[in-house]
């Protein structure tokens, strides 16, 4: 079965129909979504109902939560404080449009997806605020895999889509004491980990929004990039009185998303 | 009265006037360098060049606006007088200035520019940087003594003013504040590939706010000025940061760590 995953679509109503006429062209059977409805983009309230009527299965956003419980960034979440309060103005500007039904739908989002042996989430199974980057240490990426309980993990939140086999995952414990010495070994099965990118915030140099297209029997995956109308998008945040400086970053491809530039930063919150 | 030879350098902004004239100190300089002068007038309080050149060359002597007379007094003892002329100022007017001194007229100028005034005032023409050059640019200045920039965001800011977020720049430069108490230069010419920010041979600051000279410097056309002032403003650390990033500074220096 084709599945399609998509994430982090930002309040971006134009690449998301784009998207979703891409994943009908590529006959993908079912839909996944990873979260951040909402956050910068300037139809928060649009994007939620496409998403509710389309009864798509999504796990909740690190913008989705804080939408629902209020800003709880830790000091670590955003790569500086210019970027930081720009978040903020987002926030608040989001928390001032959003319905009272697309805030409760939010608030009823799981953290995490499963279906067979696939796992969706946001940032990580620990936290929807973690990055897990194409350069995390392999244990620690292989830990979080077999910590959803699944073989292929899916995530989002990096804004870059990427994916990773995790091979020959071999583990080794001693433990040592005046009575005992004790040594034993683990072998993981081959595990992935699949990140969709980003449907309204793209964040790999160019415009397009990005989603993956995975098959469940062959286990192909295709990273798929799609153009859309993005001055559209472009000339709404301006229009809807959000900063220009947004527009700017989405035109290019450069949105700033959290701190996403350290694969050794595992989150602490 | 003894008067030196004045060079005076003109040219476009970012053909490369202060970097020739720093050549020139480099050559000559030695232990009574002291006896060099460097003079940057018309540029009021927000002189990055002269800052750049004093933290380059500590013992000479640096002049801006509203220091002529201290500077005629010194002219006579001097082995010396580099004057930099920025593209803003008439060059008539200044020949009028300079017509009682002896002086020698430099223009450093990129190899595309061909019949510009410069040709005609200048007694030497210097090949400059080939700066992407439109003398009918805005200048927008503004400083920021006693701000301390987060270096996170200025390498956001730096790159979306370098980018044409706030419109089109041809020259950028700056000298900030950042929150390890260095001080560090920026430096941006269009079509020129871009150098990274670069530490100034200045003591680390680590006491409350800093009261040395820091502000920036752009030269282009349809300047955002009020985005760019507020989104600076946005990059600038609360005196409760300052002090929180001074502490972790002084700690790593007394533990011996590379801050």
């Amino acid at each position: 079965m084709k599945i399609a995953v998509i994430s982090c679509l930002h309040g971006n109503i134009e690449a998301l129909d784009a998207v979703l006429l891409d994943i009908e062209q590529h006959k993908a059977e079912k839909i996944f979504c990873l979260g951040d409805l909402v956050g910068y983009g300037p139809y928060p309230n649009e994007v939620v109902e496409k998403i509710r009527s389309l009864n798509i299965p999504t796990c909740t956003g690190c913008w989705d939560e804080d939408i629902v419980e209020g800003l709880n960034a830790c000091d670590c979440s955003y790569p500086s404080l210019l970027a930081e309060k720009r978040g903020i103005i987002a926030h608040e500007w989001t928390n001032q449009q959003i319905k009272p039904e697309n805030r409760d739908f939010l608030a009823q989002l799981p953290h995490i997806l499963k279906e067979d042996n696939l796992a969706f989430v946001h940032g990580s199974p620990h936290s929807n605020h973690e990055y897990l980057l194409p350069e995390l240490d392999a244990f620690v990426a292989l830990e979080r895999v077999i910590s959803s309980g699944a073989d292929v993990l899916f995530c989002g939140h990096t804004h870059r889509p990427y994916f990773r086999n995790l091979d020959s995952g071999h583990l080794k414990v001693r433990v040592e004491s005046k009575d005992l010495s004790e040594e034993r070994s683990f072998t993981a099965t081959l595990k992935k980990i699949i990140n969709a990118g980003s449907v309204g915030e793209p964040r790999h140099g160019r415009p397009n929004a990005t989603y993956v297209i995975y098959d469940t029997d062959t286990q192909e995956v295709t990273l798929r990039e799609v153009a859309y109308n993005y001055q559209k998008i472009c000339a709404a945040i301006l229009d809807k009185g959000l900063p220009a400086i947004f527009a700017w970053r989405l035109a290019r491809g450069i949105e700033f998303a959290e701190r996403a530039d350290d694969p050794t930063h595992v989150c602490t919150r | 009265m003894n008067v030196p030879l004045i060079t005076v350098v003109a040219g476009p902004a970012g053909s490369g006037k202060t970097a020739w004239i720093s050549q020139q100190i480099q050559d000559i300089s030695s232990v009574d360098d002291k006896h060099i002068i460097y003079f940057s007038p018309g540029t009021g309080n927000i002189s990055i060049d002269k800052h750049r050149i004093a933290a380059d060359f500590p013992s000479i002597q640096v002049f801006g606006d509203g220091q002529e007379m201290d500077l005629l007094e010194q002219i006579p003892t001097a082995k010396a007088v580099y004057m930099e002329v920025g593209f803003y100022l008439e060059l008539q007017s200044l020949t009028q200035i300079l017509d009682r001194l002896p002086y020698r007229a430099m223009a450093v100028l990129p190899s595309h520019l061909q019949d510009s005034e410069y040709h005609a005032w200048a007694d030497e023409i210097i090949p400059g940087i080939p700066a992407k050059t439109d003398l009918s640019n805005h200048l927008w200045r503004v400083g920021t003594n006693s701000q301390v920039i987060d270096e996170d965001s200025l390498e956001e800011f730096w790159y979306e003013l370098t980018h044409a977020a706030y419109g089109n720049v041809t020259r950028a430069k700056a000298i900030f504040d950042v929150n390890d108490g260095r001080s560090i230069y920026c430096d941006f010419v269009a079509g020129i590939p871009q150098a990274d920010f670069l530490e100034l041979n200045l003591p680390r600051h680590l006491e409350g706010r800093p009261e040395r000279f820091s502000g920036i410097e752009v030269v282009g056309e349809n300047l955002d000025e009020v985005t760019l002032k507020q989104t600076l403003s946005d990059c600038c650390l609360s005196d409760s940061l300052i002090k929180q990033y001074q502490q972790q500074v002084k700690q790593m220096l007394l533990e011996g760590i590379q801050a």
